[in-house]
């Protein structure tokens, strides 16, 4: 019994044998992309569009494993420990983990993480059904005139985060924020007129603006969206609002060397250059926007005062 | 034989009653929204359970009184064989899924499933079938492996040491 | 209605019937292994797709989510495990049918019932998409919780007989379900600081432990074989006649498992449940149901395989994805170019339409599969026990695992093994713990978010029209098995 486990045992390890790890060049494995979201998902999605591009610079394989739990708290925290050797990757959808971390106490520090690059950017947009207010004035008047309800992406979100800001800068009084999970559920209830309006991001309800059942009235953004010009941004309508964009991008572990930091920036950023990729992303409607791993960080760094700002208004409202 | 039945039942619902109560309580500091539901499941809950239990005694005197003349002693020797020999099964089958789950998280997959075929087939195996049994394991392994592992691109469990 | 015609050209060229083809057996194939359900299928499958033709693509992984569900109602009846929580009705009658030996029919009644219930979800898609969506559109947090409302009570029927048990079962599975981050609040609940619950208790992997941990268990210690005779009787053939015996049971299944798939947000996991409940209601003998009775086979696969296609409606009419399989295939579809929403009729019809008849003809090839490899597979029932146990655990422990590559979730499933096999000693079935779980943050979520619309008003709950038929139906529900008896001695009464 014993002699047949240990014959198992070394079979066993024959089979697993990996590929052995020749010298010091970067890289000679697969490498792993965690993706913190559950699969078919918008990070999931560009995570999966961005993968075989980067495949392609890199020399290797980049085998995605989805680890969705707890918004992505778990496996931020795993990631925290992970060994800088550059073959573990996490996908970031920014700011969201700061967020997490002003929830509770948590295993992580974002400020810790090695951002590497981002090549998306994506702003909250405020939709209406489309057969009720027109332009955003309208909207703006009735809103102070009784609460209206609004639908959010989950709170905690970066949709809830903008809608406490806008709602400040705005001066709208009170609003009746609905919770959702994700922004499906908020916007197939905005369709059916159930709710008022709700935020979200552009691209999560593209299918219905594009056939007018639903209306964006205002993208809370510097600039206007390359593939929906028509919606204003505030600058137009004479407010000043500070934002907080979405950047998707990758990050590595804490205290990655920055050789290897170098390699992989330059093999996504190539990646985010690719026609194949550029062309999935315009159908997606995704914003291209590259961010490089200096600039990256410095968003992060910057973002951490405007969360904690805001960090009571998540808590209590 | 419907006594002994019974006890199970029985205790299992007066667990249940401090389960219930459990999330009561572990519910009285949450936010008045957060509270609401599970309070409101937890205190019909335990009214239904008490319900239960209040009909499990009443028949159970009911019972008692018409069986009591049988002599049903012998019933209950054979009944008890059979229940220790289950028993005696069901904590193998425990002891051989948790060392096997403790192996898989140490050592990965692989070792994991060699575990549970090999334990089952040692433990509830023909004597005579045994070394079938073992290379049954070591296959299953190794087709589990490739169909899932390697075809399907299926994560397997990966040992915290291997 | 050139455009269907043109569709059917297109899917009868060879690179598309293998897509059908090889979607088909391998969403199966997925679908067999308890946990692992057709989003993961689908991810892993993406790397595979990413260079065909897009509407070669979309064929494939249309087949692969729609057939997904067979696979899993094979192991439901022959193993006592479901392949995922939409299987959990048919492990009811399906598996004690196996248990008598009768394993080859029940096969028959679950591939008939995938080949009706899917083409008849398939036509209501065709022909009715941007109709239905519309329809699921009226429906707002009031109506949501109402429908849950209702589907908790047809939960009453399934337990007649011992309605308090289930219904402490079903307490218990709601009570579960509020474990983890409270949506509406921002509350973590009960979790005790244990990352792993925070989204809520995983359902998959709990239906794994409920069901597949707890067969093995019970298996272990009987040391039996599945099938208590030696040897099967009854024919795959004999199952397809009786199916055709009960079209009323059919309609009725189709219409709930399409009306369950159709809402966005409610999943499949309800629809079989649902269908077997109703069919117990309205059947002469229902003491029968859970023994072994083919009709409640034929009701909760026919309604599982045509829920499918209503969860369609809303991802392709509107792109809102209904439930977590959807959202992975919407995630496909744009991935491809193609993005689903009212327009996509107009702008991309070849490719939604040849996606339709594909998925139209796969019931057929489920059929016929069914009928040569899956009856061979009754053989199962015959196996060893020390054999079959260790592979019900490896192959659910995996899927488990599988799924957030969480060693958590292999805990979690051994946990509520451990409660399933110590329920069913203590006289509880695990079933309406499942409901509970799967219902409860629709009950309860909207609840709270309809009246955050209202301002806190009531009168949001009997507003419209859908909500008014929701109520009559819940009273109807609970009332109507009371109804029959007492019309009776009404008339007796004046004789």
């Amino acid at each position: 019994m014993l002699k047949t486990l240990k014959i198992c045992a070394a079979v066993a390890a024959a089979t697993l044998v990996a590929t052995p790890v020749f010298g010091a060049d970067f890289p000679t494995k697969p490498i792993k992309l965690i993706v913190t979201a559950g699969a078919g998902g918008g990070e999931d999605t560009e995570a999966r569009a961005i993968a075989p591009f980067v495949e392609k610079h890199l020399g290797q394989q980049v085998v995605i494993e989805n680890q969705p739990g707890a918004g992505g708290k778990i496996a931020f925290e795993k990631f925290q420990n992970v060994t800088p050797d550059g073959y573990a990757l996490i996908t970031y959808t920014f700011p969201k983990s700061v967020i997490i971390e002003y929830q509770g106490k948590t295993g992580f520090k974002t400020r810790d993480f090695t951002p590497i690059f981002a090549w998306s950017r994506s702003s909250q947009v405020l939709v209406v059904n489309g057969e009720s207010w027109k332009t955003f004035q309208e909207f703006l008047k009735a809103a102070k005139e009784k609460p209206l309800s609004g639908g959010l992406s989950g709170r905690g979100s970066t949709t809830h985060l903008m809608g406490l800001i806008a709602l400040d800068e705005l001066g709208i009084d009170k609003v009746n924020w609905v919770p959702y999970e994700g922004s499906a559920g908020s916007i197939a209830a905005l369709a059916g007129k159930h709710l008022d309006f709700t935020m979200s991001l552009a691209t999560s309800a593209v299918a219905l603006i594009q056939a007018g059942k639903l209306r964006p009235l205002l993208l809370f953004s510097d600039k206007r969206d390359p593939h929906f010009p028509d919606i204003p941004v505030p600058k137009d309508l004479g407010y000043n609002m500070s934002f907080i964009p979405t950047l998707r991008g990758v990050e590595a572990p804490p205290k990655t060397p920055a050789d290897i930091v170098t390699i992989l920036e330059a093999a996504f950023s190539k990646a985010a250059q690719e026609k194949g990729f550029i062309d999935i992303a315009a159908k997606r409607k995704m914003v291209l926007e590259p961010v490089g791993s200096k600039e990256f960080a410095r968003a992060v760094a910057d973002v951490y005062p405007k969360i904690a700002k805001f960090q009571s208004m998540l808590t209590s409202k | 034989m419907k006594e002994k039945l019974k006890l199970t039942e029985v205790w299992f619902k007066i667990v249940l009653l401090f389960v219930f109560s459990g999330f009561y309580i572990l519910a009285i500091p949450y936010p008045q929204e957060s509270g609401q539901f599970p309070q409101l499941l937890a205190a019909i809950s335990l009214i239904l359970t008490l319900a239960a239990l209040a009909a499990d005694f009443l028949r159970a005197q009911v019972t008692a009184g018409e069986i009591g003349d049988v002599d049903d002693t012998e019933l209950k020797v054979v009944d008890t064989a059979t229940r220790n020999v289950r028993r005696r099964r069901f904590y193998q089958a425990w002891a051989i899924l948790l060392v096997s789950t403790g192996v898989g998280y140490l050592g990965g997959f692989l070792f994991s499933t060699v575990l549970l075929f090999g334990g089952f087939g040692l433990a509830f195996g023909r004597r005579e079938n045994l070394v079938k049994n073992m290379i049954v394991a070591v296959a299953m392994t190794v087709v589990v492996y490739f169909i899932f592992g390697r075809i399907m691109a299926v994560p397997l469990l990966n040992g915290v040491l291997w | 209605m050139d455009v269907l015609l043109q569709a059917i050209a297109f899917v009868l060229q060879w690179q598309n019937l293998a897509a059908l083809a090889g979607g088909t057996v391998y969403g199966i194939i997925i679908g067999v292994l308890p946990g692992l359900g057709p989003s993961a299928g689908m991810a892993l499958a993406i790397p595979l797709v990413m260079t065909w033709h897009p509407a070669t693509a979309l064929i494939f992984m249309g087949a692969l989510y729609k057939c997904s569900n067979y696979g899993g109602s094979l192991t439901a009846i022959l193993v006592n495990t479901p392949g995922d929580a939409s299987n959990a009705a048919t492990i009811l009658d399906g598996y004690p049918m196996c248990q008598r030996g009768m394993g080859g029919v029940a096969l028959g009644l679950s591939a008939t019932s995938a080949l009706v219930g899917g083409t008849i979800g398939m036509i209501c898609l065709i022909y009715a998409a941007p109709f239905l969506a519309d329809f699921a559109l009226e429906f707002g947090p009031a109506e949501y919780f109402l429908t849950a409302v209702l589907a908790l009570s047809l939960i009453a029927a399934v337990v007649q007989g011992a309605t308090i048990k289930g219904l402490i079962a079903a307490g218990m599975g709601l009570l579960l379900s509020t474990v983890g981050f409270d949506v509406i609040a921002g509350h973590l609940r009960y979790t005790f600081d244990w990352a792993p619950v925070e989204d809520g208790i995983p359902l998959i992997q709990a239906l794994v432990g409920l069901f597949a941990v707890t067969q093995a268990l019970v298996l272990a210690e009987s040391a039996a074989s599945i099938s208590r005779l030696a040897e099967l009787s009854g024919s795959f053939w004999e199952g397809v006649r009786t199916y055709f015996r009960h079209p009323l049971i059919m309609v009725r299944a189709s219409l709930i498992g399409l009306f369950v798939g159709i809402l966005p947000g409610v999943g499949q996991s309800s629809a079989g449940l649902l269908a077997w409940a109703d069919a117990k209601r309205v059947s002469k003998h229902p003491e029968t149901f859970g023994e072994g009775e083919p009709v409640g086979v034929i009701a909760s696969e026919t309604a599982t395989n045509s829920c499918m296609p209503g969860d369609l409606v809303c991802t392709i009419a509107l792109g809102l994805p209904g439930s977590v399989g959807a959202a992975v295939f919407l995630g496909v579809m744009i991935i491809f170019g193609i993005v689903p929403g009212p327009l996509v009729f107009m702008n991309q019809p070849e490719v939604i339409y040849s996606l339709f008849v594909a998925l139209f003809l796969t019931s057929f090839l489920i059929f016929i599969i069914g009928m040569t490899v899956a009856r061979r597979l009754a053989v199962v029932t015959l196996l060893p026990n020390n054999v079959i146990v260790p592979l019900i655990l490896v192959v659910s422990l995996l899927g488990s695992f599988a799924i957030r590559n969480e060693m958590a979730d292999v805990f979690i499933s051994l946990a509520f093994g451990a409660l399933g096999y110590v329920m069913l000693k203590g006289g509880f079935t695990p079933i309406p713990l499942l409901l509970g779980l799967v219902l409860g943050e629709m009950v309860e979520t909207n609840y709270h978010r309809a009246l955050l619309i209202s301002g806190g008003s009531y009168s949001i709950f009997y507003a419209s029209v859908i909500c008014k038929i929701l109520i009559l139906l819940t009273i109807l529900s609970l009332v109507g098995p009371y109804l029959g008896p007492f019309w009776k001695t009404l008339t007796q009464g004046e004789k």
